[in-house]
């Protein structure tokens, strides 16, 4: 007969095979697997350099930030749109919530294969969508196009001179220029994420980051339209364009001043009512935690109930025990003025439970968090 | 029509074409950082770091002039389906999104709206949402396949596959938009070709040996190495550029051969002169990747 | 707050519900425990496929949003360990929502909240064995006053949106399932609110109960 021997495996065999119990021996002795401590988020460095922006015409904003080795890279660039002149009179006040726009996120995640976007990337892009939007962040009015301008083309000169109503008032009344269209910028962000090695829930918190800090750095350039006759380009689709899905949006004669000097920043809602000494970007916005529970079972220890489990707070879930043991998860956006901007709780584990307790302790610390950004 | 899996913006969406400046003495310049240090020998400094990316098996990063390049190779990863008795070898070299492509002008066919005297525009109207490469891309994707491919010792890893990408973070390509190909589309490929190398040693996939590559100008009889990208109006005139990669200790053996010119006739010595010059900076650049490699196992 | 609902409407699935409240019509089907696709099977419990379709257009990065919250929720409550190897399918099909004009912003939160609340009917329809009942609530918060199931006026005009969801032990809400919130909110109309919505799904959980009591009768009133 054969005899059973045990079988033990090293640390790291054990957090791929049986992640749970790694985890509960961790946890038991009060370490973590990434050996933070149990409230200690990872340190996230945000570079400084404006280099994406600088470097390309197209792009507006930009952000690069940096988690251990987690690299996300957020470029913003703007599309144009054709609005209702009606609507545009309508103050931000009087429009309620419908007076704030968002970004159009496209979240791409390096790993090492291409293709159509994961459930997890479009679940980011959409999350972070909404988020922006609900946190009332971005006014409709800090995007509308006012005095775009006239590209006229001066024969004698042979190029091109640009008008606008409020900058060349004289030149511009001689031009016959149909103004009655509106527009307002859309703006279009793509974030790429290197090296991912954190749950989704933290790749929320460093996208929605990325996103706040992109905006307060966006600069808004000033807008004309080109003259219609200059004749229309009909492109022709070939049988080996690649273009597959999008292909529709439309050039038309709208066209991005380049000149630095007329760019103007974003507008944001920032509150004024936050009174702290610095005001950063993210004093309106807030930034976002991640926290998850997590029942652990030894005897003989104090603050235990009679069965001898107490629920323990983890803040920024990293690694592979973490993110598969853990089902009990909150994200929370917290500012400076100690308001919420968004909680998101699911308690998806019948023995950790996040009691109001918890979820007060949680508050505390993503409060605390936002005021050290 | 419109993509389901992605946030795209409202359905009129358009995007503007890139216009002029109306600050007439606001002259077209070249956008990017200001040339890097040479040494004697011509070639610039560049920055190198390993093993950046954790989920990938090899990775590396490389940083010179205006180009930021970052490298990652998966594998050796297993396949499904039949038995195949050597490794299958991909690279996917994308740029990011909104950045301008080299030569997008004439490879990528983004249009030209005859409103605006800058030709440039941003690269494919669809750039957010494409899954498809380019075609810059497909020919440095290409280029990088068949330089790399004699390297590797496909038979080791049967029924598996190696896969290499590419992310093109920044370029020095010009904003002129020219309709001839400059330096700045060999001189990426030649960059991208060695930090892919390098990203291969990283992922301990065996080698034959190590590809390097230089890139080499021939303007009038007169050699230049590494060349940075000239701003726009230059003549380009008279100029002969190429890309050539090597396996410098196998002889020297040529992998890789890229040359763009717009010389109707050239002659053989011409041709010398260049693979000379694209042999000694491959040279050059193998004892740097040498030294960095040495340093970091210490 | 009051809540229509129906059930066993559908022919050629195991359970299925369709609930009316407010402006919300959705319609859910369930079927399971089934044979699952190979990627899908998982070896000592059910794995769930979700679907969620739109009542205009076709479904996107929103509803696959909806769906991973969706799916959150019910992989605790659903007794996945009781059908290991198998999959249960649901699919919510909304019929009427808050269609938002142009210039409007677009609520889920409704949405959400009659989702979960029609999933619960249409898995007891089915049979699918759950821990305990559960409810949801959609609120919005006005100055401190707070809507229940608020149209798309009051969300406009809201502070801040939210949907909960309790589970019921014994007839009393035990925990919090989910909770989405959305806007500005301040720490103390958080808990506020939760306490108050404690009491309001328990009267909704009342309102189940009775809706499941005659359900039963019905259905086995052959056995008396």
């Amino acid at each position: 007969m054969a005899e059973l021997k045990q079988v033990s495996f090293p640390p790291e065999i054990l957090a791929r095979i049986a992640p749970d119990i790694s985890l509960q021996r961790h946890l038991s002795i009060g370490l973590r697997p990434n050996l933070r401590n149990f409230t200690e988020f990872k340190p996230i460095d945000i570079a400084s350099n404006n280099e994406l922006t600088e470097n390309n015409n197209n792009v507006f904003g930009s952000s690069v930030i940096k988690s251990g080795s987690t690299t996300v890279i957020n470029t913003i660039t703007l599309g144009v749109v054709e609005v209702n002149s009606s609507t545009k009179s309508a103050t931000t006040e009087q429009l309620g919530n419908a007076g704030y726009t968002t970004v159009y996120p496209v979240i791409e995640i390096a790993r090492g294969r291409s293709g159509a976007p994961t459930d997890e990337e479009m679940i980011l892009s959409q999350t972070l969508h909404e988020t922006l939007l609900h946190s009332r962040l971005i006014p409709k009015a800090s995007l509308s196009i006012n005095n775009y301008g006239a590209a006229v083309y001066d024969a004698t000169l042979s190029n091109y001179s640009i008008y606008y109503p409020d900058l060349n008032p004289q030149e511009f009344e001689l031009i016959n220029f149909n103004h009655s269209k509106s527009y307002t910028f859309v703006l279009l962000s793509h974030i790429k994420i290197f090296s991912r090695q954190k749950s989704t829930s933290a790749l929320f918190d460093l996208c929605h980051l990325s996103t706040v800090h992109a905006l307060s750095r966006l600069q808004l350039p000033r807008v004309y339209i080109s003259d219609t006759t200059s004749g229309t380009k009909v492109s022709v689709k070939s049988r080996s364009s690649n273009t597959r899905g999008l292909v529709g949006l439309s050039r038309s004669n709208i066209n991005i001043d380049t000149n630095k000097e007329l760019f103007y920043p974003l507008v944001l809602n920032n509150s004024e009512d936050a009174m702290v000494d610095s005001s950063g970007p993210f004093d309106h916005s807030g930034v976002s935690s991640n926290f998850g529970v997590v029942t652990v079972a030894d005897a003989d220890k104090e603050g235990n109930d009679e069965e001898g489990k107490r629920s323990i707070l983890l803040a920024d879930l990293e690694g592979e025990a973490e993110e598969s043991a853990i089902l009990s998860r909150l994200s929370i956006i917290s500012n400076k003025s100690n308001t919420i901007k968004k909680i998101s709780l699911i308690n998806g584990d019948g023995n950790s439970e996040i009691s109001l307790d918890i979820l007060k302790q949680a508050l505390e610390i993503a409060k605390l968090r936002a005021q050290q950004m | 029509m419109s993509d389901r899996r992605r946030l795209i913006g409202p359905l009129n969406t358009i995007i503007p074409n890139i216009g002029i400046s109306s600050n007439a003495t606001e002259a077209d310049v070249f956008k990017g950082p200001s040339s890097a240090t040479r040494n004697e020998d011509g070639l610039r400094q560049f920055f190198l770091k390993t093993g950046i990316i954790e989920n990938a098996n090899g990775s590396a990063y490389l940083e010179v002039g205006g180009n930021i390049i970052q490298v990652s190779v998966f594998g050796p990863r297993p396949i499904r389906g039949s038995f195949v008795d050597r490794a299958s070898f991909s690279v996917e070299c994308k740029f990011l999104p909104y950045i301008s492509q080299p030569n997008e002008q004439l490879y990528n066919n983004t249009t030209v709206n005859a409103g605006s005297t800058a030709n440039t525009g941003p690269t494919n109207a669809n750039a957010n949402g494409r899954t498809g490469l380019t075609n810059i891309e497909q020919k440095i994707s290409s280029y990088i396949e068949t330089a790399l491919l004699p390297s590797i010792v496909l038979e080791k890893y049967p029924k598996s596959t190696i896969d290499i990408f590419v992310t093109i973070l920044s370029t020095e390509s010009s904003n002129s938009g020219s309709t001839k190909v400059d330096a700045a589309l060999l001189g990426i490929s030649n960059w991208v070709l060695n930090c892919s190398s390098v990203a291969l040693v990283d992922s301990g996939i065996e080698l034959k040996d190590v590809v390097t590559s230089g890139v080499a100008t021939l303007k009038n009889d007169k050699l230049l190495l590494d060349p940075e990208v000239i701003s726009s109006g230059e003549d380009n005139e008279n100029t002969l550029t190429c890309v050539v990669s090597f396996m410098n200790l196998r002889n020297d053996e040529i992998v890789g051969f890229w040359m763009e010119g717009d010389q109707s006739k050239f002659e053989e010595s011409q041709v010398e002169q260049l693979i000379d010059g694209c042999n000694n900076m491959s040279r050059q650049v193998r004892a740097n990747i040498n030294s960095y490699f040495t340093s970091t196992l210490e | 707050m009051t809540f229509q609902v129906r059930t066993s409407l559908l022919e050629n699935v195991d359970g299925s519900a369709e609930l009316q409240i407010g402006n919300t019509k959705v319609i859910t089907s369930v079927t399971g425990p089934i044979e699952p696709k190979a990627r899908q099977d998982l070896p000592n419990q059910a794995s769930l496929e979700i679907v969620i379709r739109p009542a205009v257009d076709l479904a996107s990065t929103r509803e696959k949003l909806l769906e991973d919250k969706l799916r959150s929720l019910l992989q605790s409550i659903i007794v996945r360990y009781k059908y290991p190897r198998q999959l249960i399918q649901i699919v919510v099909q909304f019929l009427v929502s808050d269609t938002s004009s142009e210039g409007e912003i677009d609520y889920t939160s409704n949405e959400l909240n009659a989702a979960i609340n029609c999933c619960y009917f249409a898995l007891i329809d089915a049979g699918v064995a759950l821990s305990a009942s559960f409810a949801s609530l959609s609120i919005s918060l006005n100055d401190g006053k707070a809507t229940y199931n608020p149209s798309l006026v009051d969300l406009n005009k809201s502070d801040s949106h939210h949907v909960i969801c309790f589970n019921i032990v014994k007839g009393k809400a035990d925990k919090i399932l989910l909770l989405e919130s959305q806007g500005d909110i301040e720490e103390e109309e958080l808990f506020t609110m939760i306490s108050n919505a404690v009491s309001e799904c328990e009267v909704i959980h009342q309102q189940q109960r009775k809706f499941i009591k005659e359900k039963v009768d019905n259905d086995y009133v052959w056995k008396q």
